[in-house]
C-alpha cells in the first residue's frame, strides 16, 4: 500500500510541471491581434484604390461568370455591375473574423444582392454570394482571393486602372463585339477544340472528338479584350489562366498558343431557336406545337405549350448551339415538390438525379425547318433518357406520379424519342 | 508517514487541477471585432429606443450566424430595416407598456431581433414571415419590401398589409415566446384534436373557419393555432372579427356536407378565443380588448401618416 501511494506521489509530482504556461511565442503579437491587424490591412487596401476594383463574381448556378465594379470608402461600398454600367449603388461592408477573415456585404444593395436575392420561382435566387472568406492577398499585385461561403466558388478582387464605369463599358464593348463560339489549337502534337457558351460563362475543352470525361469546363468573365478563367487550368504541359483576343484574326492566344475560331456542324444561333416547332413524341405516335420563347438571353429558353401546369426551361449551350434539357422543379403542393423528371421509355426507368437529361442538336442547320434530334446527355449512366415525367418527390423520396399535371401528350408522361422541327412561318 | 503521504498525494493533485484552471473566463463574443464599424444615426437611435430602454437588440446587419442556413436570404436594406425599427418601437414596445406596463415589455419582449430582407422561401411556393427562437429572438424577414409597401399603398390598404406580413408577425411569434414561459392549459388542445394537418394546411380547401380555425396555417397544429388566434384578434377591429365569425357560420354547411358531424365553425372559434383570453388575463394580467383596442388606435396614427417612420435623428 505504501508503495502504491510513493508512486501516486511521485506521478503528481512529476506531471506538475505540465501545467507550466511558459510555451515560447512564435510570433510578436496574438493570433487576435494579428487577425485585426490583416483586417485592418485590407480595409485600408480596399479604401486606398483611387478607382476602386474589379470583382469577378461566380454565382452557383446558371450565370458563371460576371464582373462587378467596387469601391470602397471606410464604411460604404459603391458597386456596379456590367449589365448596366450606369447605374450604382451603396451600401455598408464589415470586415470580420467568422472562422476566417470575412468580407461581408452585410446590408442590401440590389446590385450585389441580384444573384443572392430568392423569390417564390427561385428559391435559392442564383446561389450568389454576399459573405466571403479571405483566402489570399498578394500584397505585390494587390490581388485578394475570396471564397463565397454559400457556394464555394473563386471571387478575385482586382485593383482597376479607370474608373469602374468605363471599365465596364470596355467589358461589355468587347462581349458585343466578339463572335466565337469554338476555337481549336494543337499542343504537342494534340488538338484541343474549346466550346464557349457565351450564355453561362462557361468553356468545355478538351482533345477533339473526346468523351465528356476528358473534356474540364472552365468558367470565365470577360474583361475588355480578355477571357480571364476562375482558376487556372492545364492542357498537356500548358497553364491558362487569361486568353487575350485578336480581333483582326478571330483568335485567343495565350503563352504561345493560338485558338482559332471555327463553327462547329449543326450550329444554330439563339436567335433561331426563339419561335414555333412541332414536337414529336413516341417515335411519331403523336405531336403538337411548342414555342420557345427568351427566358435568359443567350442562356435559356422557356417551352410554351408543353403543359398548362409549366413551362420548362430548356438550356442553350452557345459553344456548340444545341438545346439542352435537364430534369427540374416545375412546381410543388404541400411538402411535395413536382419535377420533370427523364425518363428511359424504352427501359421504363426514371430517374430525380440532377443534371441527367437530353440534349438536342440540328441534324442539318443550312436549313430553315431544322430538326433537333434528342439524345441521352450522358449524365445517367444506368439508363438513357429519352422521355419525360412529371412526378412529385417528398424530400428526396419519390412519392409518385403527378397524374393531374398533364402534358400536350395527353398524360403525365411525354414518351421518347422526341424531335422538335423548326416551323417556317 | 502514511498519513503525509496522503497529504502530499492530496495537495499535489488539489495543486495540479488548480493549476490547470487558470484561464480567463469564455468571452460571449469573438475578440476579433471590425473595429472600424463607426456608429451610424440609425445605430445611435436603435440604442437610445431599444437597447437602453429594453435591453433589445435589433440587428439589422446581416449576420450569417444568425440566419438559418437552410433558407437562401439576402441582408435587410437600411431604408427598410429604419421603418420596421419604428414599427415595432411604435406598435410592439410601446402597445405593450401602454396595456401591460414597461416591466411586462422589458421582462418578456424578445430581447433581439433579426432582420432579412427576403421572405425565407422554401420548394413548394411557401414562404415564412418570421420565426421565433427560444424566448428571445425574433426573426423577421421581408424587410426590403417596405419602402414599396408604403409607397404603394395607403389608409385600410396599407394596414391590413402590415397586419398580414408584417406586424401580425410578431405578435404571433411573441405570442409563442409567452406561451413557452408560461404555457396554456390542455383544453385549448383538446378543442379541434384530430383536425390539426401538420404541413398539409396549405392544401386544404377554403373552409378552414367553418373547421374552427381563423387562418388556414392555424390549422398546422395547436401552437400555432394560438398564436394565430391571439394575433389575429389583437390587430383586427371588432368588425372584422365578428365577420369571420360569421363566415365560420355559414363556412360551417360545407364543412358538413363531408362530416355531417362537424361542431359549428364559429361556436368552436368561440370557444378557443375565450380560452386565449384567460391565459392572457391569468397568466399575463392583459385584457385582450384593451390592448387590441391600444394597437388599432396606433396603426390608424400610421395609416393616417402621424407617425414619422424615415427620420433616426436624435
Amino acid at each position: 500500500m505504501k508503495k502504491i501511494i510513493y508512486v501516486f506521489a511521485a506521478a503528481a509530482l512529476l506531471l506538475m510541471p505540465s501545467c507550466q504556461q511558459f510555451e515560447p511565442e512564435i510570433f510578436d503579437e496574438s493570433a487576435a491581434e494579428r487577425a485585426n491587424s490583416f483586417l485592418a490591412d485590407i480595409r485600408e487596401t480596399l479604401v486606398a484604390e483611387q478607382y476602386g476594383w474589379t470583382l469577378d463574381y461566380y454565382p452557383k448556378k446558371d450565370f458563371a461568370g460576371t464582373t462587378y465594379a467596387l469601391k470602397f470608402t471606410s464604411q460604404k461600398v459603391t458597386a456596379i455591375h456590367e449589365s448596366d454600367p450606369s447605374v450604382s449603388e451603396t451600401s455598408t461592408y464589415a470586415l470580420k473574423y467568422d472562422n476566417a477573415s470575412v468580407l461581408s456585404f452585410d446590408t442590401y444593395n440590389s446590385i450585389l444582392h441580384k444573384y443572392a436575392t430568392p423569390s417564390d420561382r427561385e428559391y435559392q435566387a442564383k446561389g450568389g454570394d454576399f459573405e466571403f472568406e479571405i483566402r489570399g492577398f498578394n500584397k505585390e499585385t494587390k490581388e485578394i482571393k475570396l471564397v463565397g461561403k454559400r457556394s464555394r466558388n473563386t471571387c478575385t478582387l482586382r485593383p482597376l486602372k479607370k474608373e469602374g464605369k468605363g471599365y465596364l463599358e470596355d467589358v461589355n464593348a468587347f462581349k458585343k463585339a466578339m463572335k466565337y463560339p469554338a476555337g481549336k489549337a494543337t499542343i504537342d502534337g494534340v488538338e484541343y477544340e474549346a466550346y464557349l457558351n457565351s450564355g453561362n460563362r462557361s468553356m468545355s475543352i478538351g482533345p477533339k472528338g473526346a468523351s465528356s470525361d476528358s473534356t474540364q469546363t472552365v468558367r470565365y468573365v470577360l474583361t475588355g479584350n480578355t477571357l480571364r478563367f476562375m482558376r487556372p487550368f492545364s492542357l498537356g504541359d500548358k497553364e491558362f489562366s487569361e486568353w487575350t483576343y485578336d480581333a483582326a484574326n478571330e483568335a485567343f492566344s495565350e503563352g504561345g498558343v493560338t485558338f482559332q475560331k471555327f463553327l462547329p456542324s449543326g450550329y444554330i444561333t439563339y436567335e433561331q431557336f426563339l419561335g414555333n416547332f412541332t414536337l414529336s413524341y413516341g417515335s411519331g405516335r403523336g405531336k403538337f406545337t411548342v414555342t420557345l420563347v427568351e427566358n435568359e438571353k443567350d442562356n435559356s429558353f422557356k417551352m410554351v405549350g408543353l403543359s398548362n401546369f409549366f413551362q420548362p426551361v430548356i438550356g442553350y449551350d452557345g459553344g456548340r448551339g444545341r438545346l439542352t434539357w435537364e430534369k427540374q422543379t416545375v412546381g410543388g403542393s404541400g411538402s411535395l415538390e413536382y419535377i420533370l423528371a427523364p425518363w428511359d421509355s424504352n427501359a421504363g426507368y426514371l430517374t430525380w438525379m440532377n443534371g441527367v437529361g437530353v440534349i438536342g442538336a440540328a441534324v442539318d442547320s443550312s436549313v430553315n425547318d431544322f430538326v433537333i434530334e434528342f439524345v441521352d446527355n450522358g449524365v445517367w449512366v444506368d439508363y438513357k433518357a429519352n422521355g419525360w415525367l412529371v412526378w412529385s418527390m417528398n424530400g428526396s423520396s419519390s412519392a409518385g406520379a403527378v397524374s393531374n399535371w398533364t402534358m400536350a401528350s395527353g398524360s403525365y408522361q411525354l414518351p421518347g424519342d422526341i424531335t422538335m422541327t423548326k416551323i417556317v412561318e | 508517514m502514511k498519513k503525509i503521504l496522503y497529504i502530499l498525494t492530496a495537495v499535489s493533485f488539489a495543486l495540479l487541477s488548480v493549476s490547470c484552471t487558470q484561464k480567463d473566463a469564455m468571452e460571449s463574443e469573438s475578440i476579433i471585432k471590425d473595429s472600424a464599424i463607426e456608429q451610424n444615426d440609425f445605430d445611435k437611435w436603435l440604442e437610445l429606443n431599444m437597447l437602453r430602454p429594453y435591453n433589445i437588440e435589433f440587428k439589422y446587419r446581416f449576420a450569417l450566424n444568425e440566419s438559418d442556413r437552410g433558407f437562401y436570404t439576402v441582408p435587410a436594406s437600411v431604408e427598410g430595416a429604419v421603418i420596421y425599427a419604428h414599427l415595432v418601437k411604435y406598435l410592439c414596445i410601446d402597445s405593450y407598456d401602454e396595456v401591460a406596463g414597461v416591466h411586462f415589455t422589458r421582462g418578456y419582449f424578445p430581447k433581439m431581433f433579426f432582420l432579412i430582407g427576403e421572405w425565407e422561401y422554401k420548394n413548394n411556393g411557401q414562404f415564412v414571415l418570421g420565426t421565433a427562437e427560444g424566448g428571445k429572438k425574433i426573426m423577421l424577414a421581408g424587410v426590403n419590401y417596405l419602402p414599396l409597401v408604403f409607397q404603394r399603398l395607403s389608409g385600410d390598404e396599407l394596414g391590413e398589409h402590415l397586419n398580414h406580413y408584417y406586424i401580425k408577425t410578431i405578435h404571433h411569434e411573441f405570442t409563442h415566446i409567452l406561451n413557452q414561459v408560461k404555457a396554456y392549459t390542455d383544453d385549448f388542445m383538446n378543442v379541434t384534436p384530430s383536425t390539426y394537418v401538420s404541413d398539409a394546411w396549405s392544401d386544404t380547401d377554403n373552409y378552414y373557419r367553418g373547421r374552427g380555425y381563423i387562418t388556414d396555417y392555424a390549422q398546422s397544429e395547436h401552437r400555432e393555432d394560438f398564436a394565430e388566434l391571439l394575433s389575429e384578434y389583437i390587430v383586427h377591429s371588432p368588425e372584422w372579427w365578428e365577420a369571420q365569425l360569421q363566415q365560420a357560420n355559414s363556412e360551417t354547411a360545407q364543412v358538413r356536407k363531408e362530416n355531417p358531424d362537424a361542431p359549428n365553425g364559429r361556436e368552436v372559434i368561440e370557444t378557443k378565443i375565450e380560452i386565449v383570453r384567460n391565459y392572457m388575463s391569468e397568466s399575463w394580467g392583459i385584457d385582450i380588448d384593451v390592448l387590441r383596442d391600444v394597437i388599432g388606435r396606433r396603426l390608424n396614427d400610421v395609416e393616417a401618416g402621424k407617425v414619422d417612420l424615415n427620420t433616426v435623428a436624435i
